[in-house]
């Protein structure tokens, strides 16, 4: 009995131990089997992140597959609803709706018929579903677009736009040389009892025929682009503080209207209308974060700057090294454009270096380089800071933000014998 | 005799007369009047290529009787024009050389306008008249109104349905290439276009020795090849040196 009650004794006592054993090392075994799980699930992590995922709500021209077909495989010239897409008698032939499905079907079939709401419809439907065919407006005509939810979320383009001004102008060259009034020639003279009206001004130059005057003063008194809201307040030369003034923007064409008149695709000049790619140029993917861009003279953020609703007039004037010039007083009128914009007609394409003007174009005039001359504001203003209490004098009549710092050698070494 | 006598003079004269009309010509077609230069230099002012600064040289021109020459082309060279252009180089291309074919209404409306080419702006005012009087504007119109069923587009983009494309841009287009090849052969720096006061700046250029050239005679042959010498920049002014370009007297 004894030795059957050892037996028994020893048998609990070894399943007692293995119980405990199994039991101890059975979370260290989990471990190492999750362990191994982990490790292969780390082998093959690497595979799956690698793999770029698209983000099928924004459609980019630089995708490699996007950029194999000609602009035509994908757009129409023109597009059928070319005669809706502006008003009446500014209607002509456009490219002024997106491609149809069929050109995106043959690749992105998939994308299309996934889930309920498939993300790829976002690029032009406003709302995806198939009771709604609503769309963000197309990126031509500019004006509905810039006010969309679309240019909101992608304000940046994937093209810049590449016009030769220098061709241009050679197109609108002269043909022969200028002649005296013929001798003996009759001269006719339109004589009247009636008031005669003014005769416009002849342009200086061949650039106003493109860029007009934004905003222009016409019948206004005080010139400002929006009312301010009280009487503005004067500095120590009695220069009013800033509120922008009509007048001192110039517009650019943006609209296809400017150059189908001459490229239309069915007998014009080349690049035809039908060629996007002989003017739209595609830009390089962003490598890194852009540098921020050199500080201009405009506050974009003045209460005033409000008034330019033109998006591309607006980027213009951020780029103004002279925010307060105004292009459209007489005496600036007069000049011309290429008077101060000395290099355009020498360069193919424009930017702000092309589109700078030397301060030398000022102080070599008669109007503002006469030391003696009370319009000869570059030179007052420079005095004022001389003055023992006009240390903390900002320059006022050119500029906004630049007149805060110190007088650049640019400006302090131009009139020399005024300064001794 | 005397009658074969007198059909060889006959003959012989006409030949002689043939030639002088084909000299004449000739000496017409390579015959440009040098235009006259005067270059005011700042007194005291020496060139300083060494110096690294950039400079600016302006310049003013005046045609026959005194009027600005207006968008017109004119190039800085390193090089005299006269001296390497010209040499071996075919006569720039003239427009009458481009109206083949053109109706004699086209070729008075052409004459009446100032242009190169059709499309300056100015004549723009000028379309819904060309149209009835001018047989070429008048295809041109009726082809449009048949595309674009739109008197207003048929009128905007005359130009594109214009049936003579030599007479449209042919001519500048082979002036281009000209003039190209001609500021290539002396040393193009850099080129500008006069405004409607015949004035215009070369910026941005190294202090030294250039040449103005318009390389292309005015129609009335006027060609100028100026010499200049770029001075250092002047601190209040743009332009170190003026060229003041005229007809001769």
């Amino acid at each position: 009995m004894k030795r059957r009650t050892k037996t028994l004794a020893t048998l609990l006592l070894l399943t007692a131990a293995s119980a405990f054993t199994l039991q101890h090392q059975a979370p260290e075994a989990a471990a190492v089997a999750q362990r191994r799980t982990q490790t292969r699930q780390r082998r093959r992590a690497p595979q799956r992140t690698a793999a770029p995922r698209v983000d099928y709500t924004k459609f980019s021209h630089r995708t490699a597959e996007h950029r194999r077909g000609s602009c035509s495989s994908c757009h129409e010239s023109p597009t059928a609803n070319w005669a809706r897409a502006r008003e009446g008698a500014s209607a002509f032939p456009d490219v002024t709706d997106y491609p149809g499905h069929s050109s995106c079907l043959g690749c992105h079939r998939q994308q299309f018929f996934s889930g309920a709401r498939p993300a790829i419809c976002t690029v032009c439907h406003t709302v995806v579903s198939p009771r709604n065919g609503n769309r963000f407006p197309f990126q031509n005509p500019d004006e509905p677009y810039a006010l969309s939810p679309k240019m909101q979320r992608r304000p940046d383009p994937d093209f810049t736009n590449e016009f030769p001004h220098d061709r241009h102008q050679d197109v609108m060259a002269r043909a022969t040389p200028p002649r005296g009034d013929p001798e003996g020639a009759a001269l006719f003279v339109r004589a009247s009892f009636a008031r005669q009206q003014k005769p416009a001004a002849r342009p200086v130059d061949s650039c106003s025929i493109c860029h007009a005057t934004y905003q222009p003063l016409g019948d206004s008194k005080d010139g400002y682009a929006l009312k301010p809201p009280g009487e503005l307040p004067t500095n120590e030369l009695r220069i009013e503080a800033y509120w922008l003034k009509k007048g001192t923007l110039k517009s650019t064409p943006t609209s296809h209207a400017s150059c189908f008149n001459c490229h239309w695709q069915d007998g014009g000049e080349r690049p035809l209308a039908s060629d996007c790619a002989g003017c739209h140029k595609l830009k390089p993917p962003p490598a890194r974060p852009a540098p921020s861009p050199t500080p201009s003279d405009t506050d974009a953020a003045h209460p005033s700057v409000k008034a330019v609703a033109d998006p591309e007039v607006l980027a213009l004037f951020r780029q103004r090294r002279v925010a307060r010039y105004r292009h459209e007083v007489s005496a600036h009128e007069g000049v011309g454009c290429t008077a101060c914009h000395v290099a355009i007609t020498s360069s193919g394409g424009l930017n702000a270096n092309t589109m700078y003007v030397p301060i030398q174009t000022c102080s070599s005039s008669k109007c503002h380089g006469s030391p003696r001359s009370p319009n000869n504001i570059i030179l007052r203003e420079m005095e004022q800071r001389k003055k023992p209490d006009g240390a903390g004098y900002e320059c006022a009549m050119c500029h906004v933000v630049y007149g805060r710092l110190p007088t650049p050698k640019s400006h302090s070494g131009l009139f020399p014998s005024a300064a001794k | 005799m005397m009658p074969d006598r007198h059909e060889a003079n006959a003959v012989a004269g006409a030949a002689l007369a043939l030639c002088c009309l084909l000299l004449a010509a000739a000496d017409a077609r390579s015959q440009s009047a040098a235009g006259a230069c005067k270059v005011n230099t700042p007194q005291g002012v020496k060139p300083d290529a060494a110096s690294g600064q950039t400079t600016a040289v302006r310049i003013a021109v005046v045609g026959p009787g005194g009027k600005p020459v207006e968008r017109k082309r004119f190039y800085l060279l390193e090089r005299s024009a006269k001296e390497t252009a010209f040499a071996g180089m075919p006569p720039a291309p003239r427009r009458e050389e481009f109206l083949q074919g053109a109706s004699a209404e086209l070729r008075s409306w052409l004459a009446r306008h100032d242009c190169d080419t059709l499309y300056c702006p100015e004549y723009e005012a000028d379309y819904a008249s060309a149209v009835k009087t001018v047989p070429e504007f008048r295809k041109a119109y009726e082809d449009g109104l048949r595309k674009y069923k739109s008197e207003r587009l048929a009128l905007e983009w005359l130009t594109v349905n214009f049936p003579l494309k030599n007479v449209r841009t042919e001519f500048y287009t082979r002036r281009k290439t000209w003039l190209e090849e001609a500021a290539r052969r002396a040393g193009r720096v850099s080129s500008v276009m006069t405004d409607e006061k015949g004035v215009a700046f070369f910026t941005g250029i190294r202090p030294g020795a250039y040449y103005v050239s318009n390389l292309a005679p005015l129609e009335g042959g006027l060609v100028w090849d100026c010499a200049v010498t770029a001075l250092p920049p002047i601190p209040k002014q743009l332009h170190s040196v003026t060229v003041e370009m005229s007809a001769p007297k």
